[in-house]
């Protein structure tokens, strides 16, 4: 497999490697120069033949973790994997989701121990943190980093208290023990023992298990044709466990655990407590199953449901309305949103987001954005502004909740008008921008971010519409979040929970199990550092066409304009009357 | 202190120095000096990874560590001087050796498990051969210690000595030893002793890893008590077991399909690889398992939503299996549509298997789908979403009306690199289906002249801002196009006439077709617009050019022209340049059972990313083959032996820096490659014609290459179709 493991900085240039086979590093470092070259490419795969030598690589962040092979059977797969296991392992253990250059440097110690257990002679051993953080500790001259950790911890609790009442977790942490270096004997035979991703004597003073239902949802929807074209729901059962000694636990669901003929899910993936133990029992897997959980935050099940595209409704509806006028020389675009919110009125949301992209406009920034909605006057709830660096109309609701209407009119002026007759084509011309423009924009798009501090949504629709491709300019997209009350989406439902301790029967202890039923949003391509964080949303995404646009010749007196914007009665009225 | 203060670049002496004052130091108490110690060991591995060759002058001070309380019982100091050891140790043989029995003493001793193993660890990891003998003999003792950390540290270490020195390990018989292990009551050591065996088969051609029966089945009993890394070995190593019994392949399957559903993308891929392997040894596997195909399909679309690296590999798999067993596949073509912000290679990826999926009832969804990517923003990725639509046109015969439909729709779109890409894939169209989109041929041609070639200034704005240069694939499609259709196109010459006014500036190629292409035009509408063009052209080709090929070409084409002065019709040369064509067809990208069954034994490998066979990627590996067994289903294999080596010997070179380029060559949808080597042939309609009287056949390539067909087979092309014509020539002199 591996012949040397390397993490390189952002040039390219070797950090920290490890050779795991007898073969000198001369023989790669000249060709890592290429290697930049291949890398830098936008569409450089993750395996790179330079000269006979094969790179598996992984970005993260400024960094790279590179696998070298020689052998063309290699697993390819599994390198990958392991280089994404490892990167893991090490935002773990450094307790950072994102590191850098000097993350590296000032652990190098530490990584040299991980790149001793995690493989040996090429072959990947063990990857999983939550074992290798009882033998690998970490230095006393490593406070920084604790402490770092801890303070993650917390920014981790923090959006957390929002949804249950009790979260403080009394983890019995080992910061006080790190100093020793002694290596508990029981947790190094658990790499070899049959429950490996459990070791023994774990022991927590408020026992508690949570139980997350997260359901991505993807959805396109195409308003010319009223189809729905995409509506697909990837979800998960996220576990927290932090339970004493060896429990049981025994979950039932509503749906059968099953992925084949017309079964609810589709794609499920079982973590391999659960396999393990359907293997143990030899049980037919059905709606209750049980399994023994890692400790700490784990995976349990993940699947697609896709039958819901004629079933269920969808949770929101947007029609989009573009108005171009012209009046006396001037341009000006009027963007008519109107929002629909289809589920249980005691539903509330927070935080939804409408995004209109503009970029294939010529907006003319001097001028202000004038916009209304029909909201009662003085409340709060609307916040709406172009966002610059990727030119689109940004409208978000602080607080939304189910079974009603929104509505918002926006109007920008334009520096030039759109072509009528070109006007679905203009989205080429677009993209033909030099890429080296769109990389200042991200380096100018980071600072204006810290500097202004936007909330999780917004940075990430940013970077979305920024870093890769320019988003679809006809299409809205809605994010959101949305906690649901007795079952997720899809209609998945946990029907009941019990946890029995195993190896000692006579100390029974109480637990608390919460459950959420969540929707989260579909990022799933990326590697999303704040994984923790869950308040993250769905994605609606409405295609409009030529029935949604209109242009108007208006040739009024100036002061016209300035009235009609100023009289809310009147966009409410043209609001109403496009519906 | 920080540990980034110790990565600076230090001298030998200077670490020496530092040491010498601790030693020295008289009020330094117990712990003080191992802190110390501790941190000056850093400072050295610190500057090992600096690349700090000086280092290797602190030898003797590291040994000393080793051997000297207290600091031989710390065992954070012994783990770095370890790792000295196995940078420096085969550079300095006779300190290594000086510590070699305290060690060996500790690793033999009844001491820590993990202390000994990270010795054994260590003194395999030294590519000595005097560290290798003097471990030979311990380790047989190690391998069946108690404690199976040992044992599996042990299981590493023999493929390390193997690695080392060979003819040590069998003198020991090391291997024997290694054997044995795989019925270790311990999973894991089982797994270790697994993947160190194929380490070792792996680069041995002697020896060959073999599971069998009762073994095979006592690994999947194993299997569920492992790491997941371990399960990732075991499952390999099941395709070295071969079955005799169908019944058994099926047992094996059974127990496989579960794995499917891992969160370890490398066991799923595994375990992928495995079932297909073993579907080869029963009759019908589908027939005893109908759910497989779901499964399997269902797998392989749940790791789309995995980060996209891992998502590129996977789908780079979906292909393999499609084209080598699609029965074993069900997806939903809709599952691969791209995301917006999938990356480019996923996209890429993607857009191939959208190709391999489509058929007659999923048409309607994939078009509308390509024709989303082909007005995408993204350059590259419209061209391959045109490209795809043409090859459809051809893959689906009764799906070649809406296919067209949607080109002409596109190129109505007129923007010029949409234009370019439909030019090409419509070339290949007509000449799949020579009389049936006549009608279509003039509504393209408006559209498409100009924006081809790109006149300068007089031309619309848009287009030049677009199109600084012209597409010579697509220049040459386009005269290919009106030279064989002059007829049913309105003003053919003077179109082509503007379309190859810079003759002499154009490609070799676009100057091979445009002498066809008026040769055609004046033998199907004599004129004398046509006929001066065709003059003004071969005198062109005859006089000003240097190309050798290219001034034959024109020679060739007088001679013929003016050899039957009596035929006032020139029935002879008619019959001659247009003679009937061959007809292009897509199942030519059906690979060669041969090579496609070797790159499906290699499922998640690198050759599988590259879907290039082992050997081609690199020379000295082992070609593998399914072993035969009673229950081995033989696929019949059309493509004869020597073609298959005719394709192989056309393989670019292994060593091609340029990994995407080959991806883009190998696509399995006609890539640039494909079209380019049908230019070649189009180009040479002369050649086919002579076809029948001067060569059975000269190649056999087509309008896909599909994977394995590679290389410059364009030139080698055009200079065999230029030398039949010297021939030719030659002989009618």
């Amino acid at each position: 497999m591996a012949s040397a493991v390397y993490i390189l900085d952002a040039e390219c240039r070797p950090i920290i490697s490890r050779a795991y086979k007898f073969y000198p590093e001369e023989v790669y470092v000249p060709m890592l120069a290429q290697f930049a070259t291949h890398v830098a490419h936008k569409a450089c795969p993750p395996v790179v033949c330079v000269t006979g030598v094969n790179f598996v690589w992984v970005r993260h962040g400024d960094l790279y973790a590179v696998a070298i092979c020689l052998d063309a059977r290699a697993n390819a797969m599994a390198l990958v994997q392991f280089l994404q296991q490892w990167l893991d392992v090490l935002t773990s253990y450094l307790g950072k989701p994102v590191l850098f250059r000097d993350d590296v440097i000032d652990n190098y110690v530490l990584v040299y121990e991980l790149f001793d257990e995690i493989m040996d002679f090429g072959v990947v051993q063990l990857t999983d943190y939550k074992i290798l953080k009882e033998y690998i500790k970490l230095r006393a001259d490593n406070f920084s980093i604790v402490e770092n950790r801890k303070l993650h911890e917390d920014v981790e609790k923090a959006p957390k208290k929002k949804f249950s009442l009790s979260l403080k977790k009394e983890k019995p942490v080992e910061v006080s023990e790190i100093m020793d270096d002694a290596i508990n004997a029981s947790i190094v035979r658990t790499t070899i023992n049959e429950i490996n991703w459990r070791p023994k004597g774990i022991f927590y003073k408020k026992n508690e298990i949570f139980v997350d239902i997260c359901e991505r949802i993807h959805f396109v929807y195409d308003l010319t044709q009223s189809t729905i074209h995409t509506n697909i729901i990837r979800g998960a059962i996220n576990v927290q466990c932090y339970l004493s000694g060896m429990p049981l636990c025994k979950l039932g669901l509503n749906e059968a655990l099953t992925d084949t003929g017309k079964a609810f899910f589709h794609n499920l993936r079982l973590h391999q407590c659960v396999t393990a133990q359907l293997a143990k029992e030899e049980a037919a897997p059905s709606s209750n199953f049980s399994f023994i959980p890692p400790d700490g935050e784990f995976e349990l099940l993940s699947y697609i449901h896709k039958s819901t595209a004629s079933t269920k409704k969808p949770l929101f509806f947007v029609r989009p309305f573009f108005k171009h006028i012209t009046t006396n020389g001037t341009h000006k675009l009027q963007v008519m949103l109107t929002l629909t919110t289809h589920f249980k009125q005691k539903v509330q949301g927070r935080r939804l987001l409408v995004v209109v992209p503009l970029h294939h406009y010529r907006i003319d920034y001097n001028r202000p954005l004038k916009f209304m909605t029909n909201e009662l006057k003085g409340s709060n709830n609307s916040k709406i502004e172009i966002v610059l660096e990727s030119e689109s109309l940004c409208w978000e609701l602080e607080l939304y909740t189910g079974n009603s209407e929104y509505k918002m009119m926006a109007e920008v002026e334009l520096a030039e008008m759109p072509d009528e007759a070109t006007f679905f084509h203009s989205r080429f011309v677009q993209g033909d921008e030099p890429e080296s423009d769109s990389d200042n924009e991200a380096s100018t798009y980071i600072s204006n971010a810290k500097r202004r501090d936007r909330n999780h949504i917004v940075q990430k629709i940013k970077a979305e519409s920024q870093g890769k491709t320019a988003a679809d300019p006809f299409a809205v997209t809605i994010h959101f979040d949305l906690q649901l009350l007795s079952q997720g989406y899809s209609g998945l439902r946990i029907e009941f929970l019990t946890i029995e301790e195993l190896t000692q029967k006579n100390i029974k202890y109480t637990s608390f199990p919460w459950i959420r039923y969540l929707i989260e949003d579909d990022g799933a391509g990326e590697r999303a550092p704040d994984a923790v964080n869950r308040n993250v949303h769905g994605e609606y995404r409405f295609k409009w066409g030529r029935d949604k646009v209109v242009w108007v010749e208006e040739k009024k007196e100036l002061n016209s304009e300035t009235n009609k914007d100023s009289d809310p009665e009147k966009i409410n009225g043209i609001l109403t009357e496009l519906n | 202190m920080s540990d980034a203060k110790c990565f600076t670049r230090l001298k030998a002496s200077e670490i020496k120095t530092e040491l010498e004052t601790l030693v020295e130091s008289k009020k330094a108490n117990g712990t003080h000096r191992l802190t110390v110690r501790r941190q000056i060991l850093k400072k050295i591995i610190a500057n090992i990874n600096l690349n700090n060759s000086d280092m290797v002058h602190l030898f003797p001070e590291v040994v000393d560590t080793v051997l000297t309380e207290p600091y031989a019982s710390d065992l954070a100091c012994k783990k770095m001087c370890y790792k000295y050891f196995e940078a420096f140790g085969a550079a300095r043989p006779e300190g290594t050796l000086m510590c070699l029995p305290s060690m060996l003493r500790e690793l033999t001793g009844t001491g820590d498990a993990y202390a000994r193993s990270l010795i054994l660890r260590c003194l395999a990891g030294i590519p000595l051969k005097q560290v290798a003998e003097l471990l030979a003999e311990p380790i047989r003792g190690l391998i069946s210690d108690e404690d199976p950390l040992v044992r599996k540290t042990a299981c590493f270490a023999i493929s390390k000595l193997y690695d080392c020195d060979a003819k040590l390990a069998a003198r020991h018989n090391l291997i024997g030893l290694l054997n044995d292990r795989l019925y270790d009551e311990n999973s894991h050591v089982v797994a270790s002793a697994l993947a160190s065996l194929s380490e070792i088969t792996e680069k041995n051609n002697t020896m060959k890893l073999v599971v069998n029966d009762s073994h095979a089945r006592n690994l999947l009993t194993v299997l569920h008590r492992c790491n997941e890394w371990s399960q990732c070995y075991i499952i390999s190593a099941l395709t070295a077991y071969v079955p005799q019994l169908a019944d058994d392949a099926l047992f094996v399957v059974e127990k496989l399909v579960p794995l499917l559903r891992h969160a370890n993308t490398a066991i799923v891929l595994n375990a992928l690889k495995c079932i297909i392997y073993l579907s080869n040894y029963v009759e019908d596997i589908t027939d005893a398992m109908p759910v497989l195909p779901k499964r399997l399909g269902n797998a392989m679309v749940s790791l789309i939503a995995k980060q996209p690296e891992l998502q590129f590999l996977a789908l780079r798999n979906v292909i393999l299996v499609l084209l080598s067993k699609p029965h074993l596949l069900d997806l939903d073509v809709k599952m691969f549509f791209c995301k917006y912000d999938d990356t480019l290679y996923v996209k890429d990826t993607k857009l191939e298997i959208i190709y391999l999926l489509a058929n007659a009832h999923n048409l309607k969804i994939v078009l509308k789908e390509l024709e989303e990517y082909a007005t995408e923003v993204d350059v590259t990725m419209a061209r391959k979403a045109v490209r795809a639509i043409g090859n459809l046109a051809i893959k689906l015969p009764r799906g070649a009306n809406a296919c067209v439909q949607l080109i002409l729709d596109l190129v109505a779109v007129d923007l010029p690199h949409i234009t370019q890409e439909a030019v090409v894939v419509f070339k290949n169209v007509l000449r799949k289906y020579p009389r049936e989109f006549d009608s279509a041929i003039q509504t393209f041609i408006k559209y498409t002249d100009l924006a081809v070639t790109a006149l300068p200034s007089d031309a619309n704005p848009f287009v030049n801002h677009h199109a600084p240069e012209a597409d010579p694939d697509a220049v040459a499609a386009i005269v290919w196009i009106l030279g064989q259709y002059c007829a049913t196109i309105d003003g053919a010459v003077t179109i082509l006439d503007r379309v190859t006014r810079d003759f002499l500036t154009d490609t070799i190629d676009v100057q091979l077709i445009t002498l066809t292409a008026v040769t055609k035009v004046f033998l199907q509408l004599p004129s004398k617009d046509s006929e001066a063009l065709l003059i003004a052209r071969l005198k062109l080709a005859t006089e000003e050019v240097d190309n050798p090929d290219l001034r034959e070409r024109g020679f060739f084409y007088w001679r013929l022209l003016s050899s039957f002065p009596q035929d006032a019709s020139y029935a002879n040369a008619k019959q001659i340049v247009m003679n009937k064509l061959p007809v292009i067809s897509t199942d030519s990208d059906k690979l060669d059972v041969a090579i496609l069954e070797e790159l499906e034994l290699n499922i998640g490998t690198l050759a599988s990313i590259y879907l290039k066979p082992v050997k081609q990627v690199f020379r000295l590996a082992r070609t593998r083959i399914l072993p035969q067994s009673a229950c081995l289903v033989r696929k019949p294999r059309p493509v004869a032996n020597d073609q298959h080596d005719a394709l192989t010997r056309k393989i670019s070179p292994i060593n091609n820096p340029d990994l995407r380029a080959n991806l883009e060559l190998h696509g399995s949808y006609a890539g640039r490659a494909g079209s380019r080597d049908d230019f070649s042939r189009s180009d040479d309609d002369f050649v086919e014609s002579f076809r029948e009287t001067s060569m059975s056949s000269s190649s056999s390539l087509g309008l896909n290459k599909g994977i394995a067909a590679i290389g410059n087979v364009n030139r080698s092309l055009t200079r065999t179709g230029s030398m039949i014509g010297r021939k030719l020539t030659l002989k009618k002199n």
